[in-house]
C-alpha cells in the first residue's frame, strides 16, 4: 500500500483528494478527477465507504462501522474496505496516511476508474 | 452541466459575437451568486462553466471561484485571457479548474486582432496560455473559423501541441441576440465549409452526426436541453441551455429546485424528432448537428428549420461524398 507499508494499514486514515470533487445521485458517488479529467461512478457500499471518508476517521474505524451497518464480519469488512480504499488511492481519489500525518496533497494524474469493494454486499 | 453567464461586459469586439448588444444591468452579486451555488450543489449539479462576456471583467471573479471550489463542482472557464495576469494565473492554480479554455481565432497576431476588434489582444491571449500551462493549468485553445483565419487552423493546432492544450474549433456562427446574423458576414458558406471539411477533418469525417449512422427514430429526444443541461444568465435567469434564450425563472426571486421542477420547462424536455416537421424528411439529417437554440433564434420555434444547420449539414454531405469518391 502506498505511503503505509511499515504501519498496519487499518490504522491508516483516508482522506478524499483534493482534485476530486463528486455528487452523490440516487445513493452512488460520482467522483470527478479533477486532473485526470476523469469520472468514477461508485456503487452503493464504496459510496457509503467513500462517505465515511472524512480524514479522521481510519480505515479499521470504517470498517468497523461498515460491519455493523451491513451485518457482516469486521475482518470481511476491513479487508473490503482497505482493497477499496487502496485502489482509489491508486487511482488517486484518495490518500492513505499513517494516523499522525497532516491532511491530503496534491497530486498530478490518474488512470482509471475506480472499482466497488469486492465481497461486500451490493446495495443498500 | 451548467453555464454560468458571469456577465455581460467585455473588453474585446469580436465581430461573429452574439451577445454584443446584451446588457445585464443588474448582476448577481457575489451573496446571491454564493447562495445560488449552494442551491446548485444541493440539486447535485457537479459541472460548472463559467463564462460571459468576459468572466475576468468581475473583479470578485477569484472569490466566486474559490465559493464554487468549496461547494465541490468541477469548474471549467471559458475567457479570452487578455485580462489574466500572473497573480491570477497563480490563484487559478490553487482553484485547479478542469479546464481554462481560451479563444485564440489565429497566429498571425494581425488576424486575430482584426477579428477581436481590440489590437495587442493576441499576444496577451497567447501569453494566458502560457502562464496557464507553466502553472500546469489544463487549458484548450478554442477557435471558430471565419472567412477571415481560414488559413490558420495549422498554425493554431500546433500552437495547441506545443502548449499542451486541447484543440477544439467549430465553424458555425450563432444569430446574434438583436437578430443579426454575423454567419452571413463572417461565417463560412457551403463551399467554404465542404473544403473546410475536405482539407482538415482527416479520411474518417466528416462523420455523420448520428454514432448509429442511421436515421433518427421519431420518438428520440431531439437535445438534452432542460434535462442534463441548463444555464444562468448574468442577472439570474434560468434558461434551458445556453443556446435557448427563454428564461424560465429568476434565482432571486425563485429557488433554483423549484425553477427545475416547473413544468414550465416539460415542453421542451418533451420534445422528439417526431416534432420536427420539417427535417423529419431530410436527406442531410444524417449530417445534421441542428441546435434548437440556433433555430428558435432563426425562425422563432425550436422545432423550426435552421438554416445554419441545414447549410453545414449539406457541406458536410458533400464533404463525405468526395471523400467517398476519393476512395477515402
Amino acid at each position: 500500500m502506498n505511503k503505509t507499508t511499515n504501519i498496519d494499514p487499518g490504522k491508516a486514515i483516508p482522506f478524499k483528494s483534493e482534485d476530486s470533487v463528486f455528487r452523490i445521485v440516487d445513493g452512488e458517488a460520482v467522483v470527478v478527477d479533477v486532473s485526470g479529467n476523469m469520472v468514477s461512478v461508485i456503487n452503493r457500499v464504496g459510496t457509503r465507504i467513500w462517505e465515511l471518508v472524512d480524514g479522521s476517521r481510519t480505515v479499521r474505524e470504517i470498517a468497523g462501522l461498515i460491519a455493523a451497518e451491513y451485518n457482516i464480519a469486521v475482518q470481511t469488512a476491513l479487508e473490503d474496505a482497505l482493497g477499496f480504499l487502496q485502489e482509489l488511492s491508486r487511482n488517486e481519489l484518495a490518500v492513505l496516511r499513517p494516523a499522525a500525518h497532516g491532511g491530503p496533497g496534491r497530486k498530478n494524474e490518474k488512470k482509471t476508474n475506480a472499482a466497488a469493494p469486492g465481497s461486500l454486499p451490493k446495495g443498500s | 452541466m451548467a453555464h454560468w453567464e458571469l456577465t455581460y461586459r467585455c473588453n474585446l469586439e469580436c465581430v461573429h459575437c452574439y451577445a454584443t448588444k446584451r446588457r445585464a444591468p443588474g448582476e448577481l452579486s457575489l451573496p446571491e451568486i454564493k447562495k445560488i451555488l449552494a442551491q446548485l450543489a444541493e440539486a447535485n449539479c457537479l459541472f460548472l462553466c463559467f463564462t460571459g462576456g468576459e468572466i475576468f471583467c468581475r473583479r470578485d471573479l477569484m472569490s466566486i471561484l474559490r465559493a464554487a471550489r468549496e461547494r465541490g463542482f468541477a469548474l471549467r472557464l471559458l475567457t479570452n485571457g487578455t485580462l489574466l495576469t500572473e497573480q491570477l494565473a497563480d490563484e487559478l492554480a490553487v482553484i485547479n479548474p478542469l479546464s481554462v479554455e481560451m479563444s485564440l481565432y489565429a497566429m498571425k497576431p494581425s488576424v486575430h486582432d482584426s477579428i477581436t476588434g481590440v489590437p495587442g489582444s493576441h499576444s496577451k491571449t497567447v501569453a494566458a496560455i502560457r502562464m496557464c500551462r507553466e502553472r500546469g493549468i489544463r487549458t484548450a485553445v478554442k477557435t471558430i473559423f471565419l472567412k477571415y483565419n481560414l488559413g490558420e487552423y495549422r498554425a493554431l493546432a500546433d500552437f495547441a501541441r506545443a502548449t499542451k492544450s486541447r484543440f477544439v474549433f467549430d465553424y458555425l456562427l450563432s444569430p446574434a441576440d438583436d437578430g443579426r446574423r454575423p454567419m452571413d458576414e463572417h461565417g463560412l458558406n457551403e463551399d467554404e465549409i465542404c473544403q473546410f471539411l475536405l482539407k482538415h477533418s482527416g479520411p474518417r469525417a466528416p462523420a455523420k452526426k448520428r454514432a448509429d449512422s442511421s436515421r433518427p427514430e421519431g420518438s428520440e429526444p431531439i437535445c438534452g436541453l432542460g434535462c442534463n443541461t441548463f444555464a444562468v444568465t448574468p442577472c439570474g435567469d434560468v434558461l434551458p441551455c445556453l443556446a435557448v434564450r427563454q428564461s424560465v425563472g429568476n434565482l432571486r426571486s425563485r429557488s433554483f429546485k423549484s425553477i427545475w421542477t416547473d413544468s414550465a420547462l416539460d415542453k421542451i424536455r418533451d420534445a422528439r424528432y417526431a416534432a420536427l416537421k420539417d427535417c423529419m424528411g431530410c436527406e442531410y439529417i444524417e449530417y445534421c448537428a441542428r441546435c434548437p437554440g440556433v433555430a428558435l433564434a432563426e425562425c422563432g420555434n425550436i422545432l423550426g428549420r435552421s438554416y445554419t444547420a441545414c447549410r453545414a449539414a449539406r457541406a458536410a454531405m458533400r464533404a463525405r461524398k468526395e471523400l467517398n469518391r476519393r476512395g477515402n
